[in-house]
């Protein structure tokens, strides 16, 4: 502290007695000030691990429900784009498959089998042609709806 | 009866039926210590007490990833200035968010209305002197003029070098002597 009078000689004529003053008993209640907090937080921090806890079945069955998901949409995705520029071309063709798979439905349902059968026998017939009553008999014992409008 | 060393201290903590009762003590045995670090920083008691409860609290969150590497007080000094200097940035952004200028001459009013404040003319002269400094020159000054404190040790606690914490300390001397000598 030599150098301290020389560099500072005021400064060093000061005495360094404790200039501030704390409340009465302040130190003395202080610990305790602590331990309660400890322990309040020690609570709050036991009480959210019990929540934490008691959810924890539910939280495993969420996260997995939603592992799978992912999973499942991650393989969905990749499988589409495996072929390449075919997505669009896929979906048209699923939903031309599935219109004309309604046509088929739509006119199996509401057409008479007997209009169809009589287009087919107004055709023009070979020499040897088989007589028109017997071929409508024919038709009409042998043939099922599908076959007919198959061929047709 | 003579001071638990800080060895006991940390071996009594790490047994679960007496960890609270070895931080009772902890906390008794360096409470004061702290305490006027931070008070000598930041001025305010409230203020102080504030801050030396959160220290606490730290060290009760930390003190078992504390590594005998180092001193157990090195290691509480550091947090109790990390606090204190955090508590200091906030007000100064509080200060400019409110663009209030004159900073310092808020500061010297809490200090001449702080009740629990009873030196004298010259010592609140060498408070007042003590506040113009910046608060890292500040902490250099309290913890070698104040705390006699070696700077080897204020070295570990503040991750500076001998030299520059003496450099430090010897601007802040100067400055101080500067202000103490004008009317």
């Amino acid at each position: 502290m030599d150098e301290l009078k020389n560099i500072a000689p005021k400064l060093s004529e000061l005495s360094k007695e404790k200039i501030f003053e704390v409340p009465e008993n302040y130190f003395d209640s202080f610990p305790t000030i602590i331990q309660e907090k400890i322990e309040l937080k020690e609570q709050k921090r036991f009480s959210f691990s019990g929540i934490i806890q008691f959810l924890k079945p539910q939280l495993v069955l969420v996260a997995g429900m939603s592992l799978i998901a992912v999973a499942t949409y991650i393989l969905l995705k990749m499988s589409v784009s495996e072929e390449p520029g075919t997505t669009k071309t896929t979906i048209i063709a699923q939903n031309s498959e599935q219109s004309s798979s309604e046509e088929t439905d739509y006119y199996l349902n509401n057409i008479d089998e007997y209009i169809i059968i009589e287009a087919i026998t107004n055709e023009p017939t070979s020499e040897d042609e088989i007589a028109e009553e017997e071929l409508i008999n024919y038709l009409a014992d042998n043939l099922d709806t599908y076959t007919i409008i198959e061929n047709y | 009866m003579s001071e638990i060393s800080d060895y006991d201290l940390l071996e009594m903590f790490k047994q679960e039926d007496r960890k609270h009762y070895a931080f009772n003590l902890l906390v008794r045995k360096y409470q004061k210590k702290l305490y006027w670090h931070i008070r000598k920083l930041v001025i305010s008691h409230d203020d102080t007490d504030d801050l030396l409860q959160n220290t606490f609290l730290k060290v009760w969150k930390n003190l078992h990833r504390f590594r005998s590497d180092s001193q157990l007080f090195t290691w509480l000094y550091r947090i109790a200035t990390n606090e204190a200097l955090n508590h200091i940035s906030k007000e100064k952004r509080k200060y400019s968010a409110q663009h209030i200028d004159d900073k310092e001459n808020h500061i010297f009013n809490t200090l001449e209305s702080d009740s629990y404040f009873n030196g004298d003319e010259i010592q609140l002269k060498l408070q007042k002197a003590i506040l113009t400094l910046p608060e890292k020159q500040r902490l250099v000054f309290n913890m070698k003029y104040f705390d006699d404190m070696k700077y080897e040790e204020m070295s570990e606690i503040l991750g500076t070098s001998t030299g520059a914490l003496k450099a430090s300390f010897h601007i802040a001397v100067k400055k101080i002597e500067k202000f103490l000598e004008e009317d």
